[in-house]
């Protein structure tokens, strides 16, 4: 139960966010479009982790 | 003990989820996913201890395993195809939700062939 990646995620959702806001304001919406892409990756990868040690989990204790 | 921590750990990441659902709507629904995650990783390890106590019955009742191993794999497919059509029901998509679910009970269905025809034949010897 590690509670720190819940947090990590949604530190990273709000760092993008602003950063957004942010750089739309100042007009370079293309820089704003790849911050969001690379928050979204960063975030992919940890829900992506979590989830395949949750399959694996389940695979093991089930005998799949 | 636990059971206090994944409440309060639900209630903040739904608050955490609010307050970025109206800026990045995506990652919301992540925090969910991996929320959702932990708590079947925790469930699990708890489920084994279940498992584990029903194997030692069958074992002195000496019911074959084979019924055994099937009814975990059941379980199992079942545990996540819940999780995925839930996910997925989340993220406001109910059509793959009914996908997923339907292709959990077919593949049910098929994981658990052997046993229905045992007892179908046990039946018909009986008639």
């Amino acid at each position: 139960m590690d509670i720190d990646l819940i947090f990590r995620i949604a530190a990273v959702g709000i760092l993008v966010a602003v950063l957004n806001s942010l750089l739309t304001k100042s007009g370079r919406e293309e820089q704003a479009m790849m911050t969001t892409l690379a928050g979204l990756v960063v975030v992919l990868l940890m829900v992506v982790k979590e989830i395949a040690n949750l399959f694996d989990t389940v695979k093991a204790l089930f005998d799949f | 003990m636990e059971l206090i921590r994944i409440g309060v750990l639900g209630i903040t990441s739904a608050i955490l989820i609010l307050i970025i659902k109206n800026h990045r709507p995506e990652i919301g629904l992540q925090i969910s996913l991996v929320f959702g995650a932990m708590v079947m990783v925790f469930l699990a390890s708890r489920i084994r201890t279940v498992l584990e106590l029903i194997e030692v019955y069958v074992n002195r009742a000496n019911i074959s395993g084979v019924y055994i191993a099937t009814l975990f794999k059941i379980i199992g497919m079942a545990y996540i195809t819940e999780f995925a059509a839930e996910s997925c029901r989340d993220a406001s998509q109910n059509a793959i939700a009914s996908k997923i679910e339907l292709a959990g009970k077919i593949l049910i269905i098929i994981t658990a062939m052997p046993v229905i025809t045992s007892v179908m034949n046990i039946i018909l010897d009986l008639l």
